[in-house]
């Protein structure tokens, strides 16, 4: 267990190489991946967040950490796929159409992964159908839209619009952000909640999904 | 050289001035804003169309962020059309050809000339700082930051070496627009840095040291700064990014442009402790939930106004109350962001 726990040192601290090291060595000597992800990994992804909320981190920190996680995840997949292992829940993100800021919708599908979710990143300006494209076809239960700008913003409320004219609304829960969004905006058109961080989105996901 | 008073900003404070910055709301009050914006003459109609309705004696541009990325990617021989998703992906060239600036961004220069010629407006240029620009140029620009500031080098890790190239040509690109600008008669220069903040350089990184911050914000702004004064020109130095103490303190005291704009996440009447006597500090309204009347009523604007007027009086820095960044026309929300700016220069607390 100690060996693991420097897992879980090298994604607060945001050493990917370590992280994918000691991944690698735990898989070599039988470690279920599955406990790699539920006993070091979520919670030192959940760390990560706390200390962002206390303001000892910041996105640099949040991301490395990330991308630390992604290191070890990647040698996780292929075995957790064979395996039939199920993840928290499915979640397709995105930024909104005529928006090509990525980097809020970034942490939040990062801390997602961290999480257990299994993240469909539809990158940024993304166009309504492509959301409704993988709800029906990737089996995605929580759509988060990302909003960097004012002048996008009604770009969430015709996505939104757009799954219920597919008649996919009531399949999934969707969640709005970004720096310009509101609580307020979030309910007038129509979201089912607004994370104003990536850790509060995490939160609200788990909630929708009964993590 | 231009011939603009050094101490233009501090008079225009002790007059009790007040504006937004707010071209964007006149532009896209034109027939065709997409074709305005690339018409010199007509942009330099609605700059100083906006001005007159502001009260604002300078020529206050569009804060367009995207024109010096557009001019390097055309310089790369890509269309100025794919900028925006264009990030470097290998190292980039040393340097790059001289070609026409692409269409919105000579139109911008364009429009600065007509200021001149014809109005009696302070004409006014902008550009996206070096740094800002950096980061647009890759596709994680926090990445290569983080592992440069704990001591990575380029020749271990590609991602950093494609950092520091892109520097290069970043600063070369900004230095090209704000000349041309100069050139075109600007006597004050807006530089954006937004992203000079902590969303890419943490105070963790700074902590530290190695110096991240004065190698890549600090140093490019000072030469940005002193080029912008050989031409006798002043610096408008634009933030509206989460920033720490520290941070506002070198903007204000290392770069001492002759104004400091902070976003709405800062506390204006307390960063006056950390900014010289002679920097106007401008701002910093939460400009950018004017949109919504559930998220901001205009009550809220009023009270909001009233309590930065009173306290930044209080302190006595000179002060020119402001949006937080520029005001951006929000399809179907037009009249209520009108309202609430109506409101921003009317509300005076009570004497």
């Amino acid at each position: 267990m100690a060996e693991l726990n420097r897992l879980n040192q090298a994604i607060l601290e945001g050493d990917a190489k370590t992280a994918a090291a000691v991944t690698r060595e735990a898989l070599d000597g039988g470690v279920d991946p599955v406990v790699l992800i539920q006993k070091h990994m979520v919670p030192a992804m959940d760390e990560v967040g706390r200390l962002y909320e206390a303001e000892e981190y910041f996105v640099p920190e949040l991301l490395l950490a990330a991308r630390a996680m992604k290191a070890s995840l990647e040698l996780l997949r292929p075995l957790l796929a064979a395996s039939g292992a199920e993840p928290a829940g499915r979640v397709v993100i995105g930024t909104v159409k005529g928006d090509l800021h990525d980097i809020g919708k970034n942490l939040v599908g990062s801390m997602l992964e961290g999480g257990g979710f299994e993240v469909i990143d539809l990158g940024a300006d993304v166009a309504p159908d492509k959301f409704i494209e993988a709800i029906q076809t990737r089996g995605a239960r929580i759509v988060c839209l990302s909003a960097l700008l004012t002048v996008t913003m009604p770009s969430m409320k015709k996505t939104i619009e757009a799954l219920k004219e597919a008649g996919v609304r009531d399949q999934v829960k969707v969640l709005v952000g970004g720096a310009p969004v509101t609580p307020q905006f979030a309910e007038e058109i129509g979201a089912d909640g607004y994370g104003e961080t990536a850790n509060a989105a995490v939160a609200l996901a788990r909630r929708f999904s009964g993590v | 050289m231009s011939g603009v008073d050094q101490g233009l900003f501090l008079d225009l404070a002790r007059r009790s001035l007040r504006f937004p910055i707010a071209a964007d709301l006149t532009l896209h009050e034109q027939a065709e804003p997409e074709t305005a914006r690339r018409d010199a003459t007509i942009l330099g109609r609605v700059i100083a169309e906006s001005a007159k309705r502001w009260g604002c004696p300078i020529g206050l541009p569009l804060m367009d962020l995207r024109l010096e990325k557009a001019d390097l990617v055309s310089r790369l021989g890509l269309p100025a059309e794919e900028a925006e998703r264009f990030h470097f992906a290998e190292p980039p060239p040393d340097t790059l050809p001289e070609r026409p600036f692409p269409e919105a961004h000579a139109a911008a220069i364009g429009a600065i000339r007509w200021v001149r010629a014809h109005t009696a407006l302070v004409p006014c240029g902008i550009t996206i700082g070096p740094f800002s620009l950096l980061t647009r140029l890759l596709a994680d620009p926090i990445t290569p930051l983080a592992l440069l500031a704990r001591g990575g080098d380029g020749r271990e890790d590609p991602e950093i070496e494609v950092a520091l190239r892109a520097r290069t040509l970043a600063m070369e690109t900004v230095e090209r627009s704000v000349g041309a600008q100069l050139e075109a008669g600007a006597e004050v220069i807006i530089v954006c840095e937004p992203s000079a903040s902590t969303a890419y350089l943490s105070p963790r990184q700074m902590r530290a040291g190695g110096g991240l911050f004065e190698e890549f914000v600090l140093a490019p702004n000072r030469r940005l700064r002193d080029r912008i004064r050989a031409a006798g020109a002043l610096l408008f130095f634009h933030n509206c990014g989460e920033l720490t103490d520290a941070m506002v303190a070198a903007f204000g005291a290392d770069l001492h442009p002759e104004v400091l704009s902070l976003g709405s996440s800062r506390d204006l009447a307390a960063d006056t402790a950390l900014a010289p006597e002679d920097v106007v500090l401008y701002g910093n309204l939460p400009t950018r939930r004017f949109y919504s009347d559930s998220a901001m009523p205009v009550e809220e604007v009023v009270r909001l106004t009233v309590d930065l007027v009173a306290r930044m009086r209080a302190t006595g820095h000179a002060h020119i109350p402001g949006s937080e960044c520029d005001v951006l026309h929000v399809e179907g929300a037009a009249e209520t962001i009108g309202v609430k700016l109506a409101a921003f220069m009317k509300a005076e607390p009570e004497a």
